[in-house]
């Protein structure tokens, strides 16, 4: 990641898609997996070409495009509840056993700590990076970096066979936007 | 002072290569081939990529139309039937089959083109029930209903187009609510199985404390022809009642077959299987062309109300005109509930489109308990003056 683009923030919105390709997609991924981080992004650059013009003017668009897709994200996850992350069907079992395997465990993780762990270990970002972009402080990142890779470690592993959603509870979805339906939906 | 931590180095090396591994098999998720540039007419200069959305929502939601597949008669209309397809005779997308309705079911109203067709994702007919053509309503809360435009079919090289060959499925006839259960089957295929997983159904759809399309684990022999295991731990929540599991392999090359349904049934669970009743129904105000339309209505549950959410279908009998447009916008969509005991009372509204005809309108009542009985179904028609 380039700090210096960072500082300085998109002056296009040329830039500004390429900033999302470049610092937001891999949170998506991250968080969300191959196929819905995928679409994710695409939604957010859709949503980047309607309000380029409102979000250039933002101290941090990269934040709130974050924010966008976190909203978005709901109808990936809430009707099933269902871990998306990493891939419907992994394919590294036989090429990578090793990363299968932690990719599995990682999907056991809440999504905010394996885009924390991931980005900060994985994608190589600064915690202040990390922090920035999914807008929370420092410490935040600190503690679901920490409580992430505790549970990686082996003794803390999905039973054989599981892919992690059967010895952890379903993910939720991040706080985001709320939807009307959620703010007002309260009984 | 925070103390920033450090996996062991094998963990981070791996770390590493799963970052590697996302941004590659991300990059190339993102630049699939397109048939059709859905937003082009209307100059959007997204449009290749919201094809690209809808292309990777279509795999997403592909079995999210098979979940729906029970609910046209109120969630009593009964499970996903039994069926075996196989799809293989070209290579297509993980679990979108061109070729056949995705859900394998007797009715879909999905009709997938395998030259880039239009195709309503998220709704599945039973015999005699009348669900309106057009889009259907997904279980998203204010995501109205979408069309996808499938890709064409992907053919990568004029070989092999066998699909793998599933057999031997292994499923428990009874599961205990609260334990762990497993699926085994066999899985062979000249050109390897790169993905074979599990979907289990039940009575409300998609059961799906055991996720979507959930990977198997490579538990004998080789990706030619193995053994595959998959387990699930039954919540202890879990219905008591019949469950379905289906098989689904594909190979290499992206030949793709699926496995007839298997049943099991589960005990020790909840004995609440029946979803929310409705009733009540009553539209306030708001019958008119661009108005806001506020709807009431009662739903009462043992299990509690999750929630619900109230459709509306115009005169074409779908949730979009012929065009595409939404009959109401949902973006402007609040629904309140007032809950005492087990019965909560709705209130929502939401605006109808200013360019929507007057004319003779229906409300299909989307409700799901705590437990994930869910209804879905046709519930009041009105009229819309201009």
């Amino acid at each position: 990641m380039d700090p210096t683009a960072a500082q300085q923030g998109p002056r296009s919105v040329e830039e500004l898609i390429a900033a999302v390709r470049a610092r937001l997609l891999p949170v998506l991924w991250s968080k969300w997996g191959i196929e819905v981080g995928g679409d994710l992004c695409c939604e957010v650059e859709e949503y980047a070409w309607k309000h380029g013009e409102r979000l250039l003017r933002m101290a941090n668009p990269l934040g709130y495009l974050y924010r966008v897709s976190q909203s978005s994200a709901r109808r990936y996850v809430r009707w099933s509840r269902r871990t998306t992350f990493p891939s419907r069907f992994p394919d590294v079992v036989h090429e990578d056993p090793a990363m299968h395997d932690v990719m599995q465990l990682l999907g056991g993780l809440s999504p905010d700590q394996r885009a924390c762990v991931l980005l900060v270990h994985g994608f190589g970002w600064s915690y202040d990076d990390v922090a920035e972009l999914l807008g929370m402080r420092r410490s935040a990142v600190n503690n679901h970096v920490h409580r992430g890779l505790a549970r990686l470690r082996p003794a803390d592993a999905a039973p054989p066979g599981g892919t992690g959603t059967a010895a952890t509870p379903p993910p939720h979805p991040s706080p985001g936007i709320p939807s009307p339906l959620e703010q007002e939906n309260t009984r | 002072m925070n103390t920033e931590q450090r996996p062991d180095s094998n963990l981070e090396s791996t770390l590493r290569r799963v970052s590697g591994h996302l941004s590659t098999r991300g990059g190339e998720y993102l630049e699939r081939p397109a048939a059709v540039d859905v937003d082009a007419a209307s100059g959007g200069r997204a449009g290749a990529r919201r094809l690209s959305v809808v292309l990777g929502a279509a795999a997403s939601m592909a079995l999210v139309g098979a979940a729906v597949l029970a609910l046209g008669g109120g969630g009593s209309a009964g499970r996903l039937e039994p069926q075996t397809s196989t799809g293989g005779s070209e290579a297509t997308s993980p679990l979108v089959d061109d070729s056949t309705p995705s859900s394998g079911a007797d009715g879909t109203t999905a009709g997938g083109g395998s030259d880039g067709t239009v195709q309503a994702i998220g709704i599945t007919t039973l015999p005699g029930d009348s669900l309106p053509e057009g889009p259907a309503p997904d279980d998203t809360r204010l995501e109205p209903p979408v069309i996808t435009v499938l890709p064409p079919p992907t053919v990568t090289t004029p070989g092999d187009l066998t699909s793998p060959l599933i057999s031997e499925v292994d499923v428990p006839s009874v599961v205990t609510a609260g334990q762990t259960f497993s699926v085994r089957w066999r899985a062979a295929d000249p050109d390897e199985v790169s993905s074979t997983g599990v979907t289990i159904g039940w009575a409300s759809g998609i059961y799906t404390a055991c996720g979507v399309g959930t990977p198997g684990r490579l538990e004998s022999g080789t990706t030619l022809d193995g053994t595959w295991l998959f387990v699930c731990a039954m919540p202890a929540n879990a219905v008591s009642t019949e469950y379905s599991v289906k098989v689904q392999a594909q190979d290499s090359l992206g030949n793709w077959s699926e496995s007839g349904w298997f049943y099991f049934t589960v005990v020790g669970g909840s004995s609440d299987a029946s979803p929310p009743a409705y009733s009540n129904i009553r539209i306030v105000s708001g019958a008119q062309v661009g108005a806001v339309l506020t709807v009431t209505w009662t739903l009462v549950d043992a299990s509690g109300i999750d929630n619900s959410v109230m459709w509306v279908a115009g005169p074409t009998g779908g949730f979009t005109d012929p065009a595409g447009n939404r009959y109401a916008l949902y973006e402007t969509m609040v629904v309140t509930s007032d809950c005492v005991g087990d019965t909560c009372t709705f209130t929502q509204t939401v605006q109808l489109s200013p360019t929507a005809p007057a004319g003779s309108y229906s409300l299909w009542v989307s409700a799901t308990d705590t437990l994930g009985n869910k209804v879905l179904e046709q519930a009041l028609s009105f009229t819309v003056i201009p």
